[in-house]
């Protein structure tokens, strides 16, 4: 008779193993089981080109919380995170917008285009992170179900309300930016249109909306709430890349007992009396488990591994209108020397930045909201963006093992690329959809095409078949305003637990929701805990 | 010493005339302002070409509250409604989809399959529970956040009241369905693509969001709250036009004891000591009045009539953080004979939306955003004169076209010769279902979103004040913290669309002002 696990967890991405870390401290016996040879899911670095490491799918980390860092003693599993420091946004006239973490530089900066908007930029920091403090207890706690009328229920609600009570003055702000478009919102602090654009892009990125789609605010104040060392907006790349992360927590959870078994697909939740059991994986092999913990997306643990008997049709059908609508591609380079922007080649008329320090932050192909919401236009009627958004990092400049010496590696998210296309397959429209990426960057960066030595080109397609994430979503969700708080994943079901006893949910798509976070992992077994006395 | 009313309203449109009648019956003594010749503001029925009338905006009246045309007795002040009409929305193949009226039956329409007819069933029902909880939310004032006291509380729990019994599942869904894109509830209802944009129409109208964009669903619900509820917005004309119902408010509110003057443009409303005291008209002549209710805009209320030194910067910085983008303009046409659609199975005696697809309607606002004119805008089109032949002469028609979205700011050209172009590009969209309609053109009058803004005196020319968002309902409409007809001077109320209630033709803005004004004193 095999072992039987008290839990058993399907996917060894980050929140999997946060959740295996924390059942393990609690003493339980854990095993955590992966399709893919390596851990982290969507966290991970890979050697696709000789020499070369790309962090294929997500590529830096801010929202990951500093709780839960410190709790599982991540640093000590290999975590170092190195600062990414300035935003540079190139436009097409030939100039820059160039914002660094010292405000007195960035005011300076922004005053080259707006004595107004430099004003204005300090009180609009302030504001969001007044903002994100408002909000942070709500993510950090379980979401109450509002229509209960149950005391436990009413109580949570009430607690809710206090909070948001605790930040009267904020509580107006709050709501509107709750409900209104990214667009309308910079809008009306700011009048220098690429830092309009460039602000209301944090607005869109993971979403199926546009800077003028209202709720986009919220996703902006959503990716606003990232912390490292306790300061907010700062982003981080974690050294050795995404896989720095993975291994951190995998190191975490074994530490703390938890087995990681990799390469064993899992076929089928085992259900027995509308209570769960254990695992089947594909090779037939059983797992017994007391509880069955599932980090991937809820489509892919509803419709795929659960048998539909041992769901109701209300349920299924939650499930099938849950919307997971992927919207973006990652565009990964190997180069053979540094990309030349043509609007900025050096960072020294800043005094203590090495020449090269504009590149080594986020460099934002962001131009005017208007470009935005037309590459927005194009993923509404099924085409990818013909001028996409671009979030782009040079990883190698940041940690230099990322690539041979002097040779780099360019990562590139971009947006539009919507999952389901109109006309023809994203294997067939995967390089058209990479030429447009490239072309549209060679316009900032004339020398990109002659010093691309191998480009990988990642569709939401791609997304989906290797890493599992339903329609390529790379937050197992959308962030729309009516999946925030207490609908998800599914509406009445959304504190982890599932209709089926002792089967749970840890992943991105629980709250608090999408990016590198760790909170979900960290949520969910406090739940499994409480429940199980 | 002149008198000194119990209230002054500036601007007889529907709701400020609303207003007049619930304060006048209450006791008091109101005088009524309007700047033009006639009362009713964009609700009036207008002669735009000799022997032509037609409803200046709002082509007819089903949004209108029947709960208040009940309290004033407007059918006894002579308005007469007539029979509901039907939906007709034709299709580029020369078919059409056709909603015919419900007869007190539910929604339905012919053609489609059986799952779409269940569908629609299902989705009507749902609509008529969620209109019956927020109609009761909107035909109140919002209670005070802060409460003071037991009674506030209680206030709050039983606004909240009808939403609870909806029960845990319509609760579940309409928390779902309100921040939602209308096209994204459709899509999950029904296939038949006519279908989906007959009913994904009502989210668009009056607004600046496509079907696409998240607050599309609740602006379909705030269409659907009075007089028209469930999914597909059949259109009830009043005898006469809209402006048969804002004549009838005049009598009902002259009836009750109010004045009504036309003819008199309010220039100033004046302020002693932060309190408001009365208006100042352009002829030099002062009135006094214990509160003064603005059915104007929020915008031109307090950054034109008041001056600005009574304000607090930050409510300058709110007022102006007030969207109020057009977005609608009305192409009125004279006929001489009634068009023929083609797929049409009786004359249209309703509503002909021409845009069969909620793709052909989220481009045409992407037209919008970008400042342009646009090739396929959405027509809402009545043509009153077929259940009304008093609007046209023997024989002849008047044809009224609800045009989104021609921008309030056209980019790289002014309305000016914009407004050929447009009418030019409606009657093509016209054509192109009515083959032969353009040979009957007698005469057109073109309202781009700049006129609408000129002669009415709406901000941006949007129709609805404030723009229907999620961001500018409830405590949130007009602005944060002022949602309470009270405005941030003492004794200077709104009653217009743009407050809580508003939006639309429903006078609900109108009496909850009222009720407001006579709690307060």
């Amino acid at each position: 008779m095999a072992k039987s696990y008290d839990a058993v967890i399907i996917g060894a991405g980050h929140n999997g193993l946060a959740c295996a870390a924390y059942l393990g401290r609690a003493g339980r016996s854990v095993l955590v089981v992966e399709r893919r040879p390596m851990v982290g899911g969507a966290t991970v670095t890979e050697e696709i080109y000789p020499g070369f490491k790309y962090s294929v799918c997500s590529y830096v980390v801010s929202l990951l919380r500093p709780q839960v860092i410190s709790e599982l003693d991540l640093p000590r599993h290999g975590l170092e995170i190195l600062p990414l420091d300035g935003t540079l946004t190139p436009l097409p006239d030939g100039d820059y917008i160039m914002r660094w973490h010292d405000s007195s530089e960035t005011r300076r900066e922004l005053e080259r285009h707006s004595k107004a908007d430099a004003d204005a930029y300090g009180q609009f920091g302030t504001l969001l992170y007044h903002l994100a403090h408002a909000v942070r207890p709500i993510l950090g706690a379980t979401p109450p179900d509002p229509t209960s009328l149950r005391p436990g229920q009413v109580k949570r609600l009430i607690e809710i309300g206090r909070q948001f009570g605790k930040s009267r003055e904020h509580l107006y702000d709050l709501a509107k930016l709750m409900t209104m478009s990214s667009a309308d919102f910079v809008e009306a602090w700011f009048e220098t249109e690429g830092l309009r654009a460039t602000l209301s892009a944090s607005g869109i990125i993971g979403t199926f909306l546009g800077p003028r789609s209202p709720g986009s605010a919220y996703v902006m104040l959503h990716h606003y709430m990232g912390e490292i060392d306790g300061q907010f907006r700062a982003w981080g790349f974690p050294r050795g890349g995404m896989s720095g992360v993975a291994e951190a927590f995998a190191g975490a959870a074994r530490a703390a007992g938890a087995e990681i078994r990799t390469e064993a697909p899992v076929a089928e939740i085992l259900i027995r009396d509308g209570r769960a059991r254990g695992l089947v994986l594909e090779d037939g092999e059983e797992i017994a488990a007391r509880t069955v913990i599932s980090s991937v997306d809820p489509k892919l643990t509803f419709e795929r591994l659960t048998a539909p008997e041992h769901l109701d049709a209300d349920f299924r059908e939650q499930v099938a209108r849950y919307k997971i609508r992927g919207s973006s591609g990652k565009v990964n380079l190997a180069l053979d020397a540094l990309p030349e922007l043509a609007c900025l080649k050096t960072s020294k008329s800043w005094t203590g930045y090495p020449p090269e320090a504009h590149l080594a932050g986020g460099i934002s192909i962001s131009p005017s909201i208007d470009y935005l919401e037309q590459a927005y236009d194009d993923a509404k009627y099924g085409r990818f963006s013909r001028r996409p958004y671009m979030d782009i990092i040079i990883p190698s400049l940041i940690d230099p093992s990322m690539a041979p010496p002097g040779k780099h590696v360019m990562s590139i998210f971009v947006q539009y690329a919507p999952y389901q296309l109109a006309e023809g397959t994203w294997e067939d429209q995967r390089e058209a959809f990479g030429d447009a990426v490239i072309d549209t960057l060679a316009q900032y960066v004339p020398n990109l095409k002659d010093i691309i030595l191998h480009r990988q080109v990642v569709t939401p397609w791609d997304l989906e078949q290797r890493f599992g994430l339903t329609q390529g979503n790379i937050i197992y969700r959308e962030l729309s305003l009516e999946q925030l708080f207490f609908l998800r994943p599914a509406a009445g079901w959304a504190e982890y637990r599932t209709p089926i006893d002792s089967l749970y949910m840890c992943g991105s798509a629980t709250h608090p929701g999408g990016g590198v976070m760790a909170a979900p992992g960290r949520l969910a077994a406090k739940r499994i805990l409480a429940d199980q006395g | 010493m002149t008198k000194t009313y119990d209230a002054v309203i500036v601007g007889a449109g529907h709701n400020g005339l609303v207003c007049a009648a619930y304060l006048a019956r209450a006791g008091r003594e109101v005088l009524v302002l309007e700047r033009r010749e006639i009362v009713g503001g964009c609700a009036a029925t207008e002669e735009f070409a000799p022997g032509f009338r037609c409803p200046a905006t709002f082509p007819s009246v089903e949004t209108f509250d029947p709960e208040i045309t009940r309290e004033l007795q407007l059918e006894s002040h002579g308005l007469r409604l007539l029979a509901q009409g039907g939906v007709l929305v034709p299709r580029f193949d020369g078919e059409a989809l056709y909603l015919p009226p419900p007869n007190g039956t539910g929604a339905r329409a012919e053609g489609i399959p059986d799952s779409d007819a269940e569908a629609l069933n299902e989705f009507d029902v749902f609509l008529r529970r969620l209109a019956a909880a927020f109609h009761s939310i909107l035909s109140k004032p919002l209670p005070d956040l802060k409460p003071s006291g037991l009674g506030d509380l209680l206030e709050i729990l039983g606004t909240g009241w009808p939403l609870r019994k909806l029960g845990a599942r319509d609760l579940r869904e309409t928390m779902r369905f309100l921040p939602m894109p209308i096209a994204d509830v459709l899509d999950e209802r029904f296939e038949t693509d006519a279908l989906k944009a007959a009913i994904g129409a009502g989210g668009i109208t009056g607004s600046w969001l496509g079907p696409r964009s998240p607050g599309s669903a609740l602006n379909l619900l705030l269409h659907r709250l009075g007089g028209c509820r469930g999914a597909v917005g059949y259109p009830r004309l009043a005898a006469g036009g809209s402006g048969a119902l804002t004549e009838a408010l005049r009598k009902a509110a002259e009836a009750a004891g109010a004045t009504v003057r036309t003819d008199v443009e309010v220039t100033d409303i004046t302020v002693v000591k932060g309190r408001a005291t009365g208006v100042a008209l352009g002829s030099g002549e002062e009135i006094q009045a214990a509160v003064v209710i603005s059915n104007a805009d929020p915008r031109t209320t307090l950054l034109d009539l008041v001056e600005p030194i009574h304000l607090d910067p930050s409510v300058v910085l709110a007022i102006r953080g007030i969207r109020s983008r057009g977005s609608v303009a009305i192409v009125k046409l004279a006929l001489d004979r009634a068009p023929r659609f083609s797929g049409a199975p009786e004359d249209p005696a309703g509503r002909i939306q021409i845009g069969a697809h909620l793709d052909e309607l989220e481009q045409a606002f992407d037209d919008t955003k970008y400042g342009r004119l646009g090739e396929r805008p959405y027509l809402d089109i009545q043509i009153p004169s077929i259940a009304d032949p008093s609007l046209a002469p023997d024989g002849k028609h008047v044809l009224s076209a609800w045009v989104q979205f021609p921008p309030y700011d056209l980019r790289d050209r002014g309305w000016e010769g914009a407004k050929d172009d447009l009418a030019a590009i409606v009657e093509k969209r016209i054509e192109d279902h009515a083959p032969g309609f353009s040979e009957s053109i007698l005469a057109r009058e073109v309202a781009s979103p700049v006129d609408l803004e000129e002669r009415y005196g709406m901000t941006g020319g949007c129709l609805y004040h404030v723009e229907p968002a999620l961001d500018q309902f409830l405590y949130l409409r007009p602005m944060p913290r002022w949602a309470g007809y009270q405005m941030p001077i003492e004794g200077l109320y709104l009653c217009g669309s743009g407050t809580h209630g508003g939006g639309g033709l429903t006078g609900l803005a109108g009496r909850n002002a009222a009720r407001r004004v006579l709690a307060t004193k």
